[in-house]
């Protein structure tokens, strides 16, 4: 009795749990909580797993307050997400596709102390840390095994808080250049607000079955599926492997799948699949899209072509853990083209450039506020300052409003590229290809692709016009520098790149 | 090299996010891991696939060790082939 009125308490929104709590109200469900490929766990195993992990890795003595998980999409994944905040310290996941020199500056800049990986990612793991100056223990979760690199030990910056619950839960990674990395501190209230105004946006139940088919480490994969789902003790389905239409569909099918949450990339290819109504799909209630533009034209012959399916378009920012707003089936047709309203506990507002509130109709920038916005980005006050201002999110996204307080966005203020739902930050790329010895200048743009809306390309003006240097070196050395996704489709070498009156690049 | 090869290895080079040449493919070659070919490159590329050698990839063809390694791929498609003729 006294059980059910605690978690009765609980779904009607307590915001003082840790992300543990999550788990811990479900250590006595029997009932699978994640399935992935061949195998499932309940949410008893998943429960007792962690806290098992966890004892392991206390007895290390684990000075970092920072843990980081390099994994792929896995029960696995979900453990060692656990594992961490049983150790009540944070999280940081770092995306597999990084590149060596992405995961040390990471490892570097986050402190980490520790990463959780498997046996498939051990060998990459320790390639790449190689010669690395700081002490960095790989734990095996395969075999309990640790693996010590490196000598000195990092330094270590303090977090204080006067409640645990302001405590930093996640570490999420945003815009990363080197010189400057933007990793966004979500707490515990942060997520947990998050995922009870997504609960109560969409109505979600235990009885609901959710398929991940993003990076588990996206803001929006994080809180909305992965941690709302546990939350109502519901099933989570991981896809194996690369997204593909098919896959989807049989896995809607047979697992009886209610919701599911994509990149408009993902849709379209939905939408051009052949054998689209060769399936059952009759269980899925919600398709959740956001992270890029979704063409109007697209989104009514996806509406017409799965009547049974209700669309939500939802708009949000790793910054804000991250839904703000939702577009509800109901409206999908009469406010086509909208993001919707925001979802309850968030509030929004539209600026212009001096602060005031715009008229219907008149563009400004997106300003939010709540519970659900971020700490600040790790280390870097300068950044935070120029973001949160007065308690308010200043998402360099721009919009207006309609008659009836629905948000069309209509722009963005800042260089970022979204290229199949993934934030790309130019200046990265800038970066890097700046330190290829024939490049002289450079500015990336994204230029606009069908398939995944835009997609990175860089303009170079060379040191010398006569170094012979090919587009292919160039694609190729970021290739083996970044992830995959960030290097640029194609270079166009230039004479010259245009700047502003004070030497700033003109990307447009 | 045969010509099914050549058009393949085309393919591949167009979709590929790394500049390749065509002697770098070989059978053991990883579409993703060697090339960069992601989720959504790996559909295009199927598309592409499809309408040079004007055949038809079923999903149960699309398991993932089929279609991310070169030699698998190439002995999908002559199968293809074969059975149109």
């Amino acid at each position: 009795m006294e059980r059910k009125r605690n978690k009765h308490k609980l779904y009607g929104g307590r915001q003082d749990m840790l992300i543990k709590d999550i788990l811990i109200m479900h250590k006595d469900n029997c009932k699978v909580a994640i399935k992935y490929l061949n195998t499932e766990t309940t949410y008893r195993q998943l429960y007792s797993l962690s806290r098992a992990k966890a004892e392991l890795l206390k007895e290390k003595k684990i000075h970092s307050n920072n843990i980081g998980i390099f994994l792929p999409n896995s029960i696995q994944y979900a453990v060692a997400y656990f594992t961490i905040s049983f150790l009540e310290k944070v999280i940081v996941p770092i995306g597999i596709q990084a590149k060596k020199a992405e995961i040390t500056s990471t490892a570097e800049y986050c402190e980490l102390s520790v990463i959780i990986t498997d046996t498939q990612y051990m060998e990459i793991l320790t390639t790449y840390f190689e010669g690395f100056k700081y002490k960095v223990v790989v734990f095996n979760m395969d075999d309990n095994c640790f693996y010590e690199i490196g000598m000195e030990e990092l330094a270590i910056t303090e977090e204080h808080n006067n409640c645990v619950e302001n405590k930093t839960a996640i570490m999420l990674h945003t815009s990363g250049t080197t010189s400057n990395p933007k990793r966004v501190m979500l707490t515990h209230k942060n997520l947990v607000t998050n995922v009870l105004s997504n609960i109560k946006s969409l109505k979600l139940t235990k009885h609901d079955k959710v398929l991940i088919a993003l990076p588990m480490f996206f803001g929006y994969c994080n809180t909305a599926q992965f941690l709302t789902h546990i939350y109502i003790g519901a099933l989570i389905v991981i896809m194996d492997g690369m997204f593909m239409p098919n896959k989807f569909f049989r896995m809607v099918q047979d697992e009886r799948i209610t919701n599911f949450t994509g990149v408009p990339s993902m849709l379209l290819t939905l939408l051009n699949y052949r054998n689209k109504y060769k399936y059952d799909i009759y269980s899925l209630r919600y398709i959740c899209f956001g992270g890029g533009n979704m063409p109007i034209e697209k989104l009514k012959l996806l509406l017409s072509a799965f009547p049974s399916v209700g669309f939500v378009q939802t708009y949000g920012q790793t910054e804000a853990s991250p839904r703000v707003t939702a577009l509800l089936p109901e409206y999908a047709l009469s406010k086509i083209g909208s993001v919707g309203r925001p979802i309850p506990n968030v509030n929004v507002r539209i600026v212009n450039q001096n602060g005031s509130d715009v008229g219907i109709g008149e563009m400004g920038e997106i300003i939010v506020q709540g519970e659900n916005v971020m700490k600040g980005y790790y280390k870097n006050a300068e950044e935070t300052l120029k973001v949160i201002k007065d308690g308010w999110l200043y998402t360099g996204d721009l919009a207006v409003y309609d008659n009836e307080g629905y948000i069309y966005l209509v722009g963005r203020k800042k260089n970022m590229i979204i290229s199949g739902g993934i934030n790309i930050y130019p200046e990265e790329i800038e970066e890097l290809l700046m330190c290829h010895p024939s490049v002289k200048e450079v500015c990336i743009v994204g230029e606009e692709q069908e398939l995944l809306g835009e997609t990175p390309i860089a303009k170079i003006v060379l040191r010398d016009d006569e170094s012979g240097v090919s587009e292919g070196e160039l694609k190729n050395y970021c290739m083996d520098n970044l992830a995959n996704y960030k290097v640029p489709s194609r270079v166009e070498f230039v004479k010259e790149i245009p700047k502003t009156a004070t030497g700033k690049i003109k990307r447009y | 090299m045969s010509e099914i090869e050549v058009r393949l290895k085309k393919v591949i080079v167009k979709n590929s996010r790394k500049e390749i040449l065509d002697n770098e493919i070989a059978d053991n070659s990883s579409l993703t891991a060697d090339f960069g070919v992601d989720s959504l490159q790996m559909i295009e590329m199927i598309v592409d696939i499809e309408s040079e050698f004007d055949i038809t990839i079923d999903d149960e063809d699309t398991e993932m060790d089929v279609l991310t390694k070169y030699g698998p791929l190439k002995e999908l498609i002559i199968k293809k082939i074969s059975q149109k003729q």
